[in-house]
């Protein structure tokens, strides 16, 4: 794979398929095998983990024990993992150019998601929900004012209207 | 039965229940007409909407969202070639060229007509299908129920989308992550790195992680993808003769799709890909298929819509999920402290029976919503991508966080929608990996109480008639992919 491969690639307008005329948005291409490589190795790494824990787990009388199932299940989950990333450095299969476009909001948006509930549990919901909601608007494509305004509402309201008044769900 | 049923038919055709099913029409018919959110997704957000309800409301509407979208699915890919559902790509090969050759409104009509009378056939078929498979179950062990799981996760392995050793792999990943918690037997802690683990990582935050959250990361990257507009739809046809000349492709497509639909991990894509095939070989006609020919409407659309009471048969009466959706389903029952399987029809027959009765009576009103709102529905199309994303990551956190009322259950959501993206994006889809978090736990409880009554012999657990076949089906269903290689390369 060559290193255009790897590169961030602004495409044409044309290709780029925006939606907005005039915004050209980076895509990033990744190797599918490269890709493969990395999470079979993660999947290889979790089920050794699992399998080298249960290993240490107590074991009684019975033929299977609690760590068995682990043991199996873990153990296959490796092998079978390590067995892709075999076929994948082999070449084996098709493995096109995995293509992730808006890479760096993507990234955002994950984070955005993964820090939403410790900031709700320090600030509670809806101080939290008045900043985020906008935020990932923002960072999922919405550009108009309006849209921002929108969307937050409708979050606001059905968390007021439909889990806390409706459903009794006290919110933090 | 008769009894069951009208127990049932009293229950359902209450103001709270009907309430309940018009709304779970409403929202399927979003997810289908919505490209990019799937009835799994719908289900999995909703279910959150159904803590506070009483069980059979509860899981009338879930159904209702089931079985609306995949009538939905059909209109935007007749209208705009952008099916709602992934088995509704099917629909799109003769639905689309119909509607530039000037014919929405008579495609539409087939389409849902096709879909009724899909869902028609199919639910006579459960009804009656369902009662005897759960009566036989009822004489099944531990050692049969093992048997049952390996074959529905080896079903599942195989006839998932891409790659079957991906497939497989993210089976193995979702029986992984089961076992973390306290063991079924024993009551061993397991892998609890967290105390919040004690309990296992809980199922319906995981579900809506792996379904709703993945599917709001595809939609952040593909924002300024352009989606085309429907300009000139036509309302539906509202003829019901329609079908008339087509009703053996009807009758054989639900048969297709009904019994393509038991098969754990075949799904209505599947069904409806099938259904497409047959009726293209044996039509005289079928030249013409994929050029707007309405008998590939039809066989599309009957199928994939009569799969639907096809998944929840060996749900019902098994517990075995036929399809992600009904594994969503499961979550919907376990939340209001159902547990499906053959005891199912023994201790709460009004649950199994009120699904029954409300598939019924939610019939006609996703005809007439179909047939009168198409153009409305298709306007669904319209809403930005990127407003669908914000509103739905929402509420996947908000759905977590009603499970338990814990931030703890929104991180989980969080980690599983960047897992199942991450995964997504290697071709390891999340619908193996949520199924193998239902039967995971069935797997191991039966056959560690299996090994126990057969005093540790497993010669003697595999020994079992029922359980002997059930893993010689499951053998060969892994080995198939061989056989279909060398019989591809001969």
């Amino acid at each position: 794979m060559g290193n255009q491969d790897m590169a961030l690639t602004k495409h044409s307008k044309e290709n780029n398929r925006t939606g907005d005329p005039g915004r050209v948005e980076p895509r990033l291409r990744l190797p599918g095998r490269a890709v493969d490589i990395g999470v079979c190795l993660a999947l290889a790494a979790m089920g050794i983990w699992f399998v080298a824990e249960a290993l240490g787990m107590p074991s009684g009388r019975e033929a299977f024990a609690p760590g068995t199932f682990p043991i199996i299940a873990g153990g296959a989950l490796a092998l079978l993992s390590l067995l892709q990333l075999g076929l994948s450095v082999a070449g084996r299969g098709t493995l096109p150019m995995v293509e992730v476009q808006r890479p760096l909001w993507l990234v955002i948006g994950m984070a955005m998601m993964l820090l939403f509930p410790p900031a709700v549990e320090r600030l509670g919901y809806y101080p939290v929900a008045v900043v985020w909601v906008p935020a990932f608007g923002w960072i999922a494509g919405i550009r108009s004012p309006l849209g921002l305004i929108t969307a937050t509402l409708i979050v606001l309201g059905l968390g007021k209207f439909v889990f806390e008044m409706l459903l009794g769900t006290p919110l933090p | 039965m008769i009894e069951n049923l009208l127990h049932a038919a009293a229950l359902v055709l209450t103001v709270k229940v009907l309430v309940a099913l018009f709304c779970g029409v409403l929202v399927g018919y979003f997810v289908g007409a919505m490209p990019g959110l799937t009835s799994s997704i719908g289900m999995a957000l909703l279910i959150p909407f159904t803590f506070g309800l009483d069980p059979i409301p509860a899981i009338v509407m879930l159904v209702s969202i089931y079985m609306a979208s995949d009538y939905a699915g059909g209109i935007p890919a007749i209208l705009v070639n952008a099916p709602g559902q992934p088995a509704s790509a099917v629909t799109a090969f003769d639905g689309f060229p119909m509607c530039n050759q000037g014919k929405s409104g008579l495609a539409l009509n087939l389409a849902i007509m096709a879909s009724g009378a899909g869902a028609l056939i199919s639910l006579v078929l459960l009804v009656i299908s369902a009662q005897l498979m759960a009566a036989a179950a009822l004489a099944f062990g531990p050692a049969e129920y093992f048997a049952l799981a390996i074959v529905g996760l080896s079903l599942i392995g195989v006839l998932s989308a891409g790659s079957t050793l991906k497939a497989i792999i993210g089976l193995l990943f979702g029986l992984t992550v089961v076992t973390i918690g306290i063991d079924p037997i024993r009551g061993t802690e397991r892998f609890v790195v967290h105390p919040y683990l004690i309990d296992g990582i809980p199922f319906l935050p995981a579900l809506i992680g792996l379904f709703a959250l993945s599917e709001v990361f595809v939609m952040i990257e593909t924002a300024n993808d352009r989606i085309d507009r429907v300009r000139h739809a036509s309302s539906a046809s509202h003829s019901l003769r329609t079908l008339v000349p087509y009703r053996r492709t009807v009758l054989r497509s639900s048969l297709i799709g009904y019994f393509i639909g038991v098969i754990p991990g075949a799904g209505a894509s599947i069904a409806s890909l099938v259904s497409y095939g047959v009726a293209k070989k044996l039509s005289p006609t079928g030249a013409s298929f994929g050029t707007g020919n309405p008998e590939g409407i039809i066989a599309s659309e009957a199928a994939n819509n009569a799969s639907v009471s096809g998944a929840l048969a060996p749900l019902l009466s098994l517990g075995i999920p036929g399809s992600a959706s009904a594994a969503v389903l499961i979550g919907g029952l376990t939340i209001q402290g159902l547990q499906p399987g053959p005891l199912l029809f023994a201790d709460n027959p009004e649950i199994p029976f009120s699904i029954f009765i409300g598939l019924l009576v939610g019939l006609p009103v996703m005809l007439l919503i179909g047939l009168f709102g198409a153009r409305l529905w298709v306007q669904i199309t319209r809403i930005p991508r990127p407003v669908i994303a914000t509103v739905v990551a929402s509420i996947c956190m908000l759905g977590s966080y009603a499970a338990s009322n814990d931030t703890f259950e929104m991180m989980v959501t969080a980690a599983f929608g960047v897992i199942g993206y991450v995964l997504r994006r290697c071709d390891i889809h999340p619908a193996p990996i949520v199924l193998a978090l239902v039967l995971g736990e069935m797997l191991e409880a039966n056959l560690r109480r299996a090994m126990i009554l057969a005093n540790d012999n497993f010669l003697s657990v595999i020994s079992h008639p029922i359980t002997a076949v059930l893993i010689l089906v499951s053998i060969l269903v892994l080995a198939s992919p061989l056989f279909g290689r060398k019989s591809a390369v001969a």
